[in-house]
């Protein structure tokens, strides 16, 4: 059609609708359309825009970042190593900036939000203009926590399809047997002489043994020195033990005869004259008593697995551009 | 749909039924105390349960890659690894090599028994699938039920992400919000992993992604409820208040699994009446929740900590007194950032020689950050002793004390490593508002220190237990070390005592443990005596520990409107004779391996209010800058001689700060009342 038949067809459209004549509405119309449109271009990334661009003194950065933090020089390896990850968080910061994360989340906005009051304190602007300005100034990419959070925010939502079947479980349950298996335990009676009260504690010790095994109705209650921990101990783990008592104590407890006296087994305290009253076998674990534990645990370990495998494809979809010149370094 | 609605009811229906934790928990042993608040004698107990308490060691100050802004150094160590490393497993910590792997590792030699992660509240936001009216995942059922029943639906997502055992069918009451007019299902009565969170369970995984509810996940994972009872978690968070850097910081602390859905922070709730406000009602009792908050650094906190009025500069009423004495049984007097017990420069504590302890020389975070700009010298109202005596003169204004504080240690560690604290040369530095991890220096900036510990006498190792002994103040806290200490105040404790059978029967029967009030005094009663008995830390393999050197009493009072205090020495290893060797940090002294003593105080005015703790104190020993000094070459020789060689992450090594340390343990107090008094 040609501009004759548009300007009829806009003197139609006029003549239906008289009050589109107004300029009032045109101006609305006008306005709206502006608005939109400047909303739409500034300071907005297109959505499908994904590169990541590194600059030559982002390298040097973290090269200096590597010298402060080891003292010395990084090897080739070590600073592509940082780059990569450096790489990284620019690609979780970027997929979370595309994403509209930056404007949605409670923390960056709280954080922007705070970093303007700060800077600006005497501004009259409300939330959304000072959050605007805030963005303006490139603030997300550059403040620490709104970037670190971000990252995270993104790291998190890349843990999908993270599942536990109950062989794997058992498996690490069973693999893991120090953390959730069941320790030996011990009972024991013991008689304390207190290296700090007696002279010859040593000699005393054997007396005292000597006589334990000699009569069989010793009166147990009044030998020895008062201990502040007491006289019974109930099974307890040799890790219980040896939180009173000291190593070497509780080595010679838990692998001491059962039922009679022995000693003097030494403390830190002075010495001591100790009968097993019962034992416990250390037990593999009970797997329906650790089952959600482990699962929470075992879930966690997967999630940084498939973290890193998530991260991989979503990297795989960026362009990354490194800088003009050749600084040895890959993407 | 209808489907969907089914297990929504089915998960209202098992929350709503069920009080007891472990049986949600999918097959738990039975422990003590997860239905009741004390743990009734019903319950089952854990293996070694005491009934006259024993005491547990643990962290309640922890910070993980959460606290995203102390996080200078790129931790990312998680609350999981953070538990892991308190139960003594070795964790991996920066700089990291090109592989990714970690160049240090850290461990405990001696496991904790007890840990809180307390990451900063303010940057935990909130899960945005089921808040965000943009996903489509909004108007889900199971997000209907997080918005309209937000305290169950950590439960909910939490059984749901790791896949229930199979379930049998429950009624659903008529009523139940959403989806009462769903048919019940299934005819072999059982229930598969609930559909409705995606494929893989991934929808509700992602509602539980956020950084508080991985803190309960953690808590969760760790949190021992079998009757081996080894190791307790407690869900906690860091209240970060701190107007123009000063520090009025509180770690609150839940007792139970049942926890507000976003914890209250400073963003909404400015001052620490409001946020216990807050918390009151959003942790209800009913609802199985409860909670307590713990201040630390009021070293740092440059007046305000113990200021005597509210956020509208009025005073104290005895109402605002008693929320906070409930709200807040115990403090922190020990932590990487320096004690809080008594300053040592200046004031009434200046007489007293061991508070010239790990002070730290400015009086907020700022530190030294700027060159003395918005900073000042400690200030004496900072710290503990002379809060509770404050709060001796408030308790005769207003008849309730505000600053009734029992004491515990922490470390404040912000690499995730909770428990780290004794003072050895691989002390990794606290991270945050520390030094960075560099190869060539000290690893943390000189007046900082690797923490200390939070022991609770408690019957049995459970979070019921332990947060009774909390609430009770059976707590003290040491410096890093493990001295084992009971405190006991009574007016008829025999003085033969220390010989007795059982001290702590005796204790508990005649008298009140730490942190108690002394009963009436009968009128026939002289002054109150008190028995303490300590047992020197035995050490470990890689925590070596020294022997006690003494033991004393401190009093504060009140004596016609004016605060006084004064340091009574109770028992001391005799033949003693300590001394460290500063080229090789040998110690030499034999000390005592044991202290017990029954004291009656001499000065006693039964008119007057007054408090009274015991402070244990070991033989010296090298403090960890030293050592590292020494591992790293640099001699008190070297800095003589050529101070120009050395390096500059060593320059602390060659100043006046102390090369050794007595470590302690400060025990909560025990309150005498005068009778008559309102």
């Amino acid at each position: 059609m040609d501009f004759t038949d548009l300007v009829q067809a806009c003197r139609k459209l006029v003549t239906i609708a008289p009050a589109l004549r107004s300029p009032l509405l045109h101006f609305i119309v006008l306005g709206g359309g502006l608005y939109l449109g400047v909303g739409m271009w500034s300071g907005e990334r297109a959505l499908d825009d994904r590169s990541v661009r590194v600059e030559a003194h982002d390298i040097a950065r973290l090269r200096a970042d590597w010298i402060r933090d080891t003292a010395r020089e990084p090897s080739a390896a070590e600073l592509q190593a940082s780059l990569s990850r450096h790489i990284d968080d620019e690609v979780l910061l970027q997929e979370a900036i595309r994403l509209g994360l930056d404007r949605r989340d409670p923390v960056v906005r709280d954080r922007l939000l705070r970093n303007m009051q700060f800077a600006f304190p005497e501004s009259r602007h409300d939330d959304a203009q000072r959050l605007a300005e805030a963005h303006a100034l490139g603030m997300v990419t550059r403040d620490l926590v709104v970037r670190r959070r971000l990252i995270q925010v993104m790291e998190q939502r890349l843990e999908v399809g993270i599942e536990t079947t109950d062989a794997e479980l058992r498996d690490y349950v069973a693999r893991h047997a120090e953390r959730y298996a069941l320790p030996a335990r011990r009972a024991f009676q013991h008689i304390f002489l207190s290296k700090d009260t007696h002279s010859g504690v040593s000699a005393d010790a054997e007396t005292l043994l000597a006589r334990l095994k000699a009569e069989a109705q010793s009166p147990v209650e009044r030998l020895g020195d008062s201990f502040l921990m007491g006289r019974e101990f109930p099974l307890t783990s040799g890790e219980g033990i040896e939180r009173i008592f000291g190593a070497r104590f509780a080595e010679e407890v838990m692998a001491g005869p059962e039922r009679d006296w022995f000693g003097p087994v030494a403390s830190p305290y002075g010495l001591h004259l100790v009968r097993i009253t019962s034992s416990e076998a250390a037990q593999a674990p009970d797997f329906e008593t650790v089952r959600i534990r482990a699962a929470y645990a075992l879930r966690h370990e997967r999630a940084a697995q498939v973290r890193r495998q998530m991260l991989a494809e979503l990297r795989s979809e960026y362009v990354i551009e490194l800088p003009d010149s050749p600084t040895g370094m890959q993407p | 749909m209808r489907f969907l609605a089914f297990g929504v009811a089915l998960l209202v229906v098992l929350t709503g039924c069920n009080d007891d934790n472990s049986q949600l928990s999918g097959g738990a042993g039975g422990t003590g105390g997860s239905g009741g608040a004390g743990g009734s004698a019903s319950a089952s107990h854990c293996r070694n349960y005491n009934a006259n308490r024993q005491p547990f060691f643990g962290d309640l100050h922890v910070h993980t890659k959460y606290s995203l802004d102390a996080n200078t150094q790129g931790t990312i160590v998680t609350p999981h690894d953070a538990y892991r490393f308190a139960q003594g497993e070795r964790l991996g910590i920066q700089p990291y090599n090109e592989a990714g792997e970690p160049l240090r590792f850290a461990q405990i030699a001696r496991p904790l028994d007890f840990a809180a992660v307390t990451d900063h509240a303010e940057l935990f936001g909130e899960t945005e699938i089921c808040t965000n009216p943009d996903y489509p995942e909004y108007n889900l059922p199971e997000c209907q039920f997080y918005r309209s029943q937000p305290e169950n639906s950590f439960v909910f997502f939490n059984l749901v992400a790791v896949g229930l055992p199979e379930l049998p069918q429950f009624p659903v009451p008529p009523g139940t919000p959403i989806v009462s007019d769903a048919p019940v299902i299934g005819s072999t009565g059982s229930i598969p992993r609930l559909p409705y969170c995606g494929i893989n369970g991934e929808r509700c995984l992602e509602a539980a992604k956020t950084p508080w509810r991985d803190h309960q996940l953690a808590a969760a994972s760790f949190n021992d409820e079998s009757d081996n009872c080894g190791f307790t978690t407690f869900v906690g968070y860091e209240y970060t208040l701190a107007p123009a850097s000063n520090n009025l910081h509180r770690n609150v602390i839940f007792r139970s699994a049942v926890v507000p859905e976003l914890p209250p922070a400073t963003q909404e709730y400015p001052r620490p009446e409001l946020l216990w406000a807050a918390l009151t009602e959003q942790c209800k009792s009913e609802d199985g929740c409860d909670y307590l908050t713990i201040p630390h650094n009021s070293n740092l906190s440059a007046g305000l900590m113990f200021e005597t009025k509210d956020r509208f500069g009025d005073d104290y009423t005895a109402e605002f007194a008693q929320s906070r004495q409930k709200n807040e049984p115990l403090a922190e007097i020990m932590q990487a950032k320096g004690q809080s017990e008594c300053l040592g420069t200046t004031g009434a504590s200046a007489a007293d020689e061991l508070c010239n302890f790990e002070i730290l020389p400015y009086n907020n975070l700022t530190g030294d950050r700027f060159n003395g700009l918005n900073t000042g010298p400690p200030m004496e109202g900072d710290f503990l002793r002379s809060a509770l005596k404050e709060g001796l003169v408030q308790e005769q204004k207003l008849g309730v004390n505000p600053f009734k504080y029992g004491f515990i240690g922490s470390s404040d560690t912000h690499i995730g490593a909770p428990g780290d604290v004794m003072e050895t040369a691989n002390f990794p530095g606290h991270g945050g508002a520390g030094a960075s991890s560099s190869g060539e220096g000290l690893t943390d900036v000189i007046e900082g220190n690797p923490g200390g510990l939070a022991v609770l006498w408690a019957e049995e190792n459970t979070r019921d237990s332990l947060f009774a002994a909390m609430r009770r103040r059976e707590a003290y806290g040491t410096s890093g070390t493990r001295p084992i200490v009971r405190f006991f105040g009574g007016w008829n404790l025999p003085l033969t005592q220390c010989a007795s059978a059982d001290f702590a029967a005796d204790g508990y029967v005649n008298g009140v443990p730490m942190g108690g009030d002394l009963p009436a005094r009968p009128s026939s009663a002289g002054a109150p005596r008190f028995a303490v008995s300590a047992l020197r830390d035995p050490g470990a393999a890689g925590d070596p520990a020294e022997p006690l050197q003494r033991i004393q009493i401190i009093k504060g009072w009140v004596e016609g409107g004016t605060k006084m205090e004064k340091v009574y020495d109770v028992a001391t290893a005799s033949n003693n004779n300590p001394a460290v060797n500063l080229a090789t940090c040998e110690t030499s002294g034999s000390g005592a391996a044991s202290l017990c003593t029954v004291w009656q105080d001499p000065d006693f005015d039964p008119a007057e209010s007054a408090f009274y703790y015991a402070r244990v104190v070991e033989n010296p020993g090298c403090r960890w800058s030293w050592k590292q000094c020494l591992a790293g070459g640099i001699t008190e020789q070297k800095c003589a001689d050529d101070p120009g060689s050395v390096p500059e992450g060593f320059a602390g090594c060659c100043s006046a700060f102390p090369k050794t340390i007595q470590e302690r343990a400060w025990t909560s107090p025990i309150w005498y009342k005068p009778a008559g008094s309102s």
